[in-house]
């Protein structure tokens, strides 16, 4: 397994592990009740900043650990991995489509925020929306390294 | 998903120069085995680059390597 493919499958499983964590964390432990009041900004801006930098503290170490495993398994050091023109034009183009996920979900936050939900709401479907964006990515990426790729 | 219309006769060429294998070649022009894979069942049509590669690798030609058939992929379509 190359560790282009290697790679999208552990971050299909770090982004759904993240993901559940923060809904579940927002949701089930603090409440939706937690974010109300006066400083609802200030508390929902610290969950989002914290998803971001555990998210990706999380995800970093997960893939550079494994591939610095692999590569050391197989003999290799970190620059000999090749990440080819195949794997970048399958990038791009799971990028491009995940762009539209996430624009949607921009979109439908504006006009959220446009109808009068509360920023907890508003901020929320950003975030959902990143996850089906990222998801959306992945699943992008998988479908075209298994199909073929064409031009 | 259907076949593109540039075919070529790289699994021909490699069992032609001492069976090499699709990992070796991949090394040798610098992609993943898996791209090697794609090439050879008309799955990605590589660069120009790549293809310059990979029929220097062959001390062939690219038209040798490479052809365009565009009648190919329309009869996959149909």
């Amino acid at each position: 397994m190359s560790p282009f493919i290697k790679s999208t499958y552990l971050s299909i499983f770090t982004t759904v592990v993240i993901f559940s964590v923060y809904f579940v964390w927002i949701f089930q432990i603090l409440g939706v009740g937690f974010f109300a009041g006066p400083d609802e900004l200030v508390r929902i801006g610290k969950a989002i900043g914290i998803l971001t930098l555990a998210g990706w503290a999380f995800e970093i170490t997960l893939v550079i650990g494994v591939t610095l495993f692999d590569a050391r398994k197989a003999g290799k050091k970190l620059h000999q991995i090749v990440v080819d023109e195949r794997d970048k034009q399958i990038n791009y183009r799971s990028n491009f489509i995940s762009m539209h996920v996430l624009c949607a979900g921009l979109l439908l936050s504006v006009g959220a925020l446009a109808m009068g939900w509360a920023p907890f709401w508003v901020f929320n479907i950003i975030v959902l929306f990143y996850a089906f964006a990222n998801l959306t990515e992945l699943g992008a990426r998988v479908f075209f390294i298994h199909q073929g790729m064409s031009a | 998903m259907t076949d593109l219309p540039i075919k070529n006769l790289i699994r021909r060429y490699r069992f032609d120069i001492g069976e090499m294998t699709q990992k070796e070649l991949a090394a040798l022009v610098g992609v993943t085995r898996q791209t090697i894979v794609a090439i050879e069942n008309a799955k990605y049509s590589p660069t120009l680059e790549l293809a310059f590669k990979i029929a220097e690798v062959f001390d062939a030609s690219v038209e040798d390597v490479f052809q365009y058939q565009p009648n190919a992929g329309q009869k996959q379509k149909s």
